[in-house]
Order: structure tokens, then sequence, then C-alpha cells
């Protein structure tokens, strides 16, 4: 598939989302990007239909006593390409963080 | 519910605005959730930190909307609404074009003109020096060889200087003799130019060598016509003034610069330099020189004053040098000539105020246009449309117009460039190969486009704020008639009309001026009288009595062709013609010289006893000069009716005695007083004193002769140089024309000036009147509402437009007050730089005046009655 290459920020976001982290802040903290990369890598992959998003049940969220959150989850085509895109990022170990950008299956460098 | 912080909600609400109005509400959900888990779990720096990435995603979401969408459908938005009015996309663009287009071709013709460029490799650090006084208020004359030496070549200012002297002499060889402009030039000229040769070379050091063989260098166009470009002609010899010159070089077309020689031979001073040119106080020589890296023109200039200041103010200076001061010009600046600057500055004014005019007239019609588009804007605003994403179609639609008038404009500048080159005199066609200008070009395209997108973006805004539900609700109301908008309107329409008045001012100013000298009367009969100069070569001529024993059987052998009536010699021709300007400055005889007495400066002409004969002119006081005025006899001298005024303003001068003090300083008796004849060309035609002299007093062997016919003076021509030419063959006829021709020749440049400022007044009036037609009925029509209700409760149609009228009045009032201080303030200006071009005269203002006034009159009267015409109901639903 010709697909443009994702930025390594957006890779971090697909990443943290395929562990399981679900919204803005939780992504932030995971990642340790700022909020103004997370939130457009989020819509950016939305978009590219890599992630999806549902709103969380009002209900819930009333009874917390907050607003209702966004929630992200990766899709299948999601996971296609971040694994794809972590081998591209194999070759650029050194500069990414430890133990974050490899796939399970994959050796450290 | 928790909420954001104070700040952190406002970065959220400014951030919010930037993202499409679709994805908006959520947006701001998100990000609310978001937020009130932090205000949880975080601390107060990191929600900011935080809250801070929102304005990022919000751009983000923005740049997303523009790229994915955007183009395609902005473009077809935008062509949908420049196409869907055509009428006035045409009447936006054709204004554009106007003002562009001629602003440019009039810029860049007088640009060319009087600014031309400098045909040398870094011709910008070429300079030229100047001495000045304002003691005596000579503000521009020429240097000492002493000044030069200080200057130029021992201040560290300069690579290279040379300088030159320019006379008019007569070569010979090769054709019949032919007078020509001849530089005599200093060591380095052509290597201080840069300039280069056709064939041949420079002058050398040799060349200067007092003791070596002549030599020349000619211009190309001279080698071509005269010598029909033989190239074997170097190395050969011509007589320049009678002496055999080498040819050395031929120097390639429109390399002579800024001199208007077309033959250059070196001044050979040998190793020393010769006792009158070295003298400080002798200031002859014309100074060029190349500025040495570093300094500017300015800076050098300045230092240059200093230096001077430091000379004059030593020892063993000349009295009458006493403040002499110097200063560098940039050759491009000096070389361009004094007379058109001014006429290039009052162009620049005009161009200018039209350019703006027709921007003004552009934003009008913007504005009309975007405050007529609210209901439109409003509905789709609430179909979704962002606020940024209606200005932004607003403004492209502006941006497409401003940019197909920017290209009709260039098309229509080239054009009326053409067009006026093809009418101008062929001394100012020749002067430049003129093209649109790519600077000025560019400006003028600059100004427009902000002009327009200005004019655009206030109404884009206005139209878009807020307006939504009111302006649906509202239907016509809200367009354009809020107190808002009204008072941008009122302030384009005072401002139009104030720039309109100034313009319209300046033009008709220049074009009464230019009027009044095309019809000046030079006070004597120039139609039957014909004339030539003519330089008697030094090698030939070397005393007074041979001198004038030649020019005296010249006009006893025309005298007898039965075809002349009469001849006479002068030094110089009148209206402007060719021949030597001498100024000098007089004292009466017994009253103290300068610092101490008055001087009077009065040109130096000499005559024959025919002269004003000849001319038609006769004493009014006194007498003429006689046969008896010899070179033996008591000196004497004529003055003209303005020397006589000023030197004894109550009394007579006749039978006083004046002494040009500096330089022939010899007391001569007043004998007669002559009317004030014409002698300046028609561009300074203000009338000099004059001081005439019996030629047999002051020999000089350059004349020139007025001729009168008995007849028609077209048949003298040839006679004339028939009866020459048997006389001595050798000597060149200059300038053989009848003086009709050469006023004529003198008048052209004004004639083109005047039809140029006639034909730019006209285009401003109709950008002015339509531009104020235009803006004030527009104004007017938006009232149709009103109108419609205050007849439907029973006003008369006189009231309603009296009511109108009243209100257009005033600030139609406001503007022409306005514009009238302007171009009070403009037009002295003007009047000061064009000395006795530009005219300020009370008909100009209220000519101007009524014509825009009635202008005003027109545009409120008709809108106003056909608001009263309409059926109120219909008026009351019109939008």
């Amino acid at each position: 598939m010709a697909r443009k290459a994702l930025p390594v920020g957006t890779v971090m976001v697909l990443h943290a989302m395929a562990r399981g982290h679900g919204y803005g802040f939780d992504l932030l903290e995971q990642t340790g990007l700022t909020s103004g990369t997370v939130y457009p890598a989020l819509d950016r992959l939305e978009r590219l239909g890599l992630a999806r998003s549902r709103w969380e049940d009002a209900e819930v969220a009333h009874r917390e006593k907050r607003p209702p959150r966004k929630y992200f989850e990766i899709t299948t085509g999601g996971k296609e390409v971040l694994v794809e895109a972590l081998q591209r990022y194999k070759a650029l170990a050194p500069l990414t963080i430890d133990g974050v950008l490899y796939p399970s299956d994959a050796e450290p460098a | 519910m928790t909420r954001p912080r104070p700040f952190v909600g406002a970065v959220l609400r400014w951030s919010a605005r930037l993202v499409p109005r679709y994805r908006r509400t959520e947006w701001r959900r998100q990000w609310e959730a978001e937020i009130a888990y932090l205000d949880r779990h975080a601390d107060g720096a990191r929600t900011l930190r935080v809250a801070m990435g929102a304005i990022r995603h919000a751009w983000a979401t923005r740049v997303e909307e523009m790229t994915m969408r955007g183009w395609s459908a902005g473009v077809r938005t935008t062509m949908r609404g420049v196409l869907r009015r055509p009428g006035f996309s045409a009447l936006a663009v054709a204004t554009l074009a106007v003002g562009i287009g001629t602003a440019t071709a009039i810029f860049s013709l007088g640009e060319a003109m009087v600014l031309r460029a400098v045909p040398y490799p870094d011709g910008e650090r070429l300079v030229g020096m100047f001495s000045a006084n304002a003691r005596t208020g000579f503000s521009s004359f020429a240097v000492s060889y002493p000044d030069f030496e200080d200057v130029v070549l021992e201040s560290g200012l300069f690579d290279a200087g040379s300088f030159y002297l320019e006379v008019d002499q007569d070569i010979a060889g090769g054709a019949e003799p032919q007078r020509v402009r001849v530089a005599r030039v200093h060591r380095e000229y052509f290597q201080t130019l840069r300039a280069r040769f056709t064939l041949g070379r420079a002058f050398g050091d040799d060349d200067h060598e007092a003791a070596s063989e002549p030599t020349v260098v000619i211009d190309e166009r001279l080698w071509r016509s005269r010598f029909g470009a033989d190239s074997t002609l170097l190395g050969q010899s011509i007589r320049v003034d009678g002496f055999p010159h080498t040819v050395v070089g031929v120097l390639e077309a429109g390399q002579g610069w800024p001199s208007r020689a077309t033959v250059w031979t070196p001044l050979q001073w040998g190793s020393s330099v010769p006792e009158y040119a070295a003298e400080r106080s002798n200031h002859t020589w014309q100074v060029i020189g190349r500025l040495r890296e570093g300094p500017s023109v300015g800076e050098a200039s300045g230092q240059v004053r200093e230096m001077a200041r430091a000379i004059y103010a030593g020892e063993d200076i000349d009295e009458r040098d006493i403040g002499t001061e110097a200063f560098l010009l940039s050759l491009r600046t000096s070389a361009g000539g004094e007379s058109a600057t001014p006429i290039f500055l009052t162009l620049g004014v005009a161009v200018t105020l039209v350019l703006l005019i027709a921007c003004m007239n552009a934003g009008g019609l913007l504005l009309t246009r975007a405050l007529g588009r609210a209901r439109e804007l409003s509905l789709r605003a609430a179909l979704g449309a962002g606020r940024v994403r209606l200005v932004g179609t607003l403004m492209a639609e502006t941006m497409v117009l401003a940019l197909l008038g920017g290209t009709a404009g260039v098309g229509l500048g080239h054009v009326a460039l053409r067009s006026a080159l093809a009418a101008a005199p062929p001394e100012v066609a020749a002067a430049a190969d003129v093209q649109l200008n790519p600077t000025v070009l560019g400006a003028a395209l600059a100004v427009s486009l902000v002009a327009a997108l200005g004019a655009g973006l206030l109404p884009a805004l206005r139209a878009t704020r807020g307006a939504l539900a009111e302006s649906l609700k509202d239907g016509s109301g809200g367009a354009g008639t809020g107190r808002g908008t009204m008072r941008v309107r009122q302030f384009l329409v005072t401002s139009e009309i104030a720039f309109s008045v100034a313009l319209l001012v300046v033009a008709g100013m220049t074009v009464r001026g230019f009027q009044r000298q095309l019809s000046s009367d030079p006070g004597f009969a120039a139609d039957p009288i014909a004339s030539f100069t003519l330089k008697l070569p030094a090698a030939r001529f070397e005393s007074a009595a041979t001198i004038d024993g030649f020019l005296d059987r010249a006009v006893e052998e025309l005298q007898r062709s039965p075809l002349i009536e009469d001849v006479a010699t002068i030094s110089r021709l009148p209206l402007g013609g060719a021949g030597a300007s001498l100024f000098r400055s007089f004292v009466e005889d017994g009253m103290p010289e300068p610092p101490d007495g008055v001087e009077y400066g009065a040109l130096w002409i000499e005559v024959d006893p025919g002269t004003f004969r000849t001319l038609g002119a006769s004493p009014i006081e006194g007498r003429d000069v006689t046969r008896d005025d010899g070179p033996d006899s008591p000196p004497v001298a004529v003055v003209n009716e303005r020397m006589a005024r000023r030197m004894a303003p109550d009394g007579t001068l006749v039978g006083r005695r004046i002494r040009s003090f500096y330089d022939e300083n010899v007391n001569r008796t007043v004998v007669g007083v002559v009317p004030d004849l014409q002698f300046n060309g028609v561009s300074r035609a203000q009338r000099q004193p004059i001081v005439f002299v019996p030629r047999e007093q002051a020999a000089r062997r350059e004349m020139a002769f007025l001729v009168r016919a008995v007849d028609a003076p077209d048949q003298l021509l040839p006679e004339i140089r028939r009866i020459m030419t048997g006389l001595d063959g050798d000597i060149a006829l200059s300038d053989l024309q009848t003086l009709r021709d050469s006023h004529a020749a003198d008048l052209a440049g004004i004639r083109f000036f005047t039809s140029l400022f006639g034909a730019f007044g006209v285009l401003a009036l109709i950008l002015a009147v339509s531009g104020v037609y235009g803006l004030v009925s527009y104004s007017v029509s938006l009232r149709t509402r009103e109108v419609g209700l205050r007849m439907a409760i029973g006003a008369t149609a006189t009231d309603v437009r009296v009511g109108v009228l009243r209100e257009s009045a005033g600030v139609a009032l406001l503007g022409l007050g306005v514009g009238t201080g302007l171009a009070w303030a403009g037009g002295r200006v003007i009047a000061a730089g064009l000395d006795g071009i530009a005219l300020m005269q009370a008909t100009t203002f209220v000519g101007v005046l009524t014509v825009l006034g009635l202008a005003v009159l027109a545009a409120t009267w008709v809108p106003a009655g056909r608001a009263t015409r309409v059926d109120p109901m219909t008026a009351l639903r019109s939008e």
C-alpha cells in the first residue's frame, strides 16, 4: 500500500492506543508528547481510518461528575499500519525511546 | 461539574473559532472533558501547558479543512462570485486597470526622461561634483581645479576622477564643415566612467602631454553619419577648430553620457597646469568622480561639503568666493537636468493621486458590493460557513478582481506608453528607449492590491459580523445602513471628494500654466526672421579685428541679397535659441561692491547697431547701439526694461554707469532702454534683466545672425547658405532655421507635456466624477426603504429630495473643503517648484469645485428622485 509515511509522533500515539490507552490525557501521559501533537494526531488517525472514536456514555460520566470523554481505539487497519511503521522506525532505533516503539515480537536492536 | 479556570477557558474559546464550524461543538466537548480531568489530576501549570495544545489542534483542524476541500471548492465559489455580477466586476477591473496603467505609463515615461539609467558598470558610484554659494545665491556651478585636486584626487574618497569642459567647435575633413559639441577632457576621463569603445582606445597620459600631437575620440554616431563607419579612420587626421587631430578611438554610442559632446579632445596641460586654470576662483570644470566602495553618495557629499568649508575658510580666498561650498550628486540625478525634475515631481504627485482615487473607487465598489451581499452571507453563515471562511471567500473574490485589474493595467499601461511616445516630440522620444518600468509597475500593482484587499477586508468583516439572524430577519435595513457602515461610507465619500479636488486642481494648474506659455508673446515678430550661428576657428581668427572684420563682411554680403531686408549679429538668439548664455553681475559706478553693496545679475548679450531694428524693436528710452560705438570709443550698454526697473526703480538708468565687476570690470554708460524681449526658452518664461553691449566692444568668435526676409523666410535658408559658403567655405553654419521653427521646436516639449497633462486631467476628471457619483448615489439608493416610509406617512417628493440633498451636501462640503485645503497647499509647492509653469488661479479652483459639486448634486438628486417615484409598499419591501 502506497501510503505516506506516518510521522513518528503519530506512530507513537497509535502504539499507545494499541496497548489500550484510549483518551487524550492518558495518551499524553503514555507518549510524553505535547497536547499540540497528540490531538491533531488523533484527528489524523481517525480520518485515515486507523483509529475510531466513541463518546463515553453520558450516564457514566454523570455518575463521576465530569463531562463525557471521547475514547479512541485502534482499528484492524491501524494495527497493520502500526506493525509496518515499527519495522520502518526500527532503522531509526537510536533516535527512538527504548521499549516503546518496538512491537512485542521484534528484537530490540 | 468542574469548570476550567478562566484563562484556560479563554484559550479554548478563542481556539474554537479556528475550528470549522461543523466540527466546533464536538471539538469543544472533547477539550472540556480533557480539561475537567486535568483539573482533578494535574497541577495548574500542567493544565495550562496541555490547554495550549488546543491552539495547535484547532489550527490543525483548520488546515485540514482547507487542504481537504478548500482549494477547488474555494476557486469555484470565487469564480462564481466574480462572474455572477459581470457589470460590477468589469467596472472594478476597469477602474483598477486605468489607475495602474496610467500611473505606471506616466511614471515610467517621466522616470526614463529624468532619471535615465547610467550606462556604465557600477554606475551608482559615479557622481558629479558641484560648487554652491548661499551668499551669492548660486546653488550649483562648476568646480575649480584646486578644488578638484583637494577633493577628488587627495581626499581618498574616490577611486578615480576627472573633469571636462564643453565647447562648440567646427570639425572639417570628410564632408563639409560641421559644428559639433566638443568635450575637452582631463586625464582618466573615460577610465573614470569605464566607457566602452567600438574602435581604438581612450586617451592615455601621453595624449595629455603638451608636446604631443593632438588626438581625438569621436562618437560612434558621428563616425557612422559623417565618416560612413570607415574603420580605417583610426590614425587619420581630422580638423577640430581648424587644427589637425589624429583619431585614436570611436566611442560606443551612448557612452558619452553625461556630456552631450560627440567629439572629445584631451586637455593638454603638460606637466604643469596653466596659470588661469589653476586658480581657486576659476570655477570652470565639470567634475565627475567614481566613489570608493563604502560611503553612500550622501555621506561622501557631506564629507566633501566639510572639506570645501575648510578650504574656503582659509586665507587667500578671493572675496567673491567667501562662503563657497561643494557637494556631490549621483550622476543619475544630476544629469537629468533641472528643468525636467519639477515636471517629473508634479507628475509623480498627480500619478499618486490618480492611483489613490482609482483604489478608492474600487474600494467603494467593493464596499457597496459586500454590503449588498449581507443577506447572502448571513444565509451561508446560517448554513454552517465559518466567519473565517466567509471573509476568505470575499477576499478571494477581491484578490481575483485586483489581479485581473492589475493584468489589464499592465496592458493598458503598455498601450498608453506607446501612444504617448508616438505623440512625443523627437527629443523626448529619443531621450529614452522607454519601457514600462518594472519597479514602478510592481509598486503600482502592490499598492492597488493592498488597497483592494484593504477595501475588501473591511466590508467583509463588517458584513459577516454576527449579522446572522438579524440580517435575515430584518431583510434590508441591515445592509449598509448601520451606524458603523454609514460612517465608513461617509469617510470614503469625503476623502474621495477631497483627493479628487486636489488632483484636478494640480492637473488644471499645470495645463493652464503650459497653455499660457504656448501662447506667450515673444515681444517681437518672429515670423519673417531666420537665424544661424557660427564659430570662427581660433586658428585663423585670433584678433578682435579679424573677427569683427569677418562678421562685418558677412553682414554686408547678406544685406546685398534682394531676398533680405535686414541683417544683424547677436551673441545669443532669442526664444531660447542657440548661442552663449553669459550671466554677469553688475554694480552701479560709485556704489560699493558686495558684500557691502548690492549686485544686479543680468544676461550679457552682444549686439550690432541693427539688431533691435532687425527684431522689429526700438528703444523706449535713449538710443540704440550705433556704428560709432566702436572698440576705441567710450564703453556703452543698452539695457532692457526689467534691468532698468531693477537698478533704477524710481528714476532713469540712462546716463548712469554700470560695471560687471567680477568679469569685464569696465564702467559702461547706459545709453538706452529697450522693451523686454523673450530671450529664454519657454520652460523659463520669466523675462530676465539683460545688458546689451556693442559687439565691437567685446569681440567673440561665436556669434549668431538674425536675418529678416523681405518676404517668405523659407526661401531665405538656401540663399543664406549660398552667400556664406561663397564667403568662407570652411566655416560651418549651425541651427540655420527660421525663428518660428526654432521657437516651435522649443515649444514641442511643452506642447507634449501640455497634452500629457491634459489627457491626464481628463482621465482624472472621469475617474473622480464617476467615483464620487457612484459612492454618493449608492449611499442615497440605500435609503430607498426610508424614503418609502416617509412617503407613506405623507412626505412630498420635494421634502424627501431636499432632506437627502441636505445630508449629501454636508459630506460633500466637508470633502470639498478638505480638498481645497489640500489642493491649495499642494498647489503652492508645485507652483514654487515649477517656477512660471504652474499657475495658481482662482478659476481653476472654482471650475474644479463646480464640476465636483455638480457631480455630487446629480448623484444625490437622481437616485433620490428614483426613490420617491417607487411605490411606497415596494420601497418598504425593497432591499
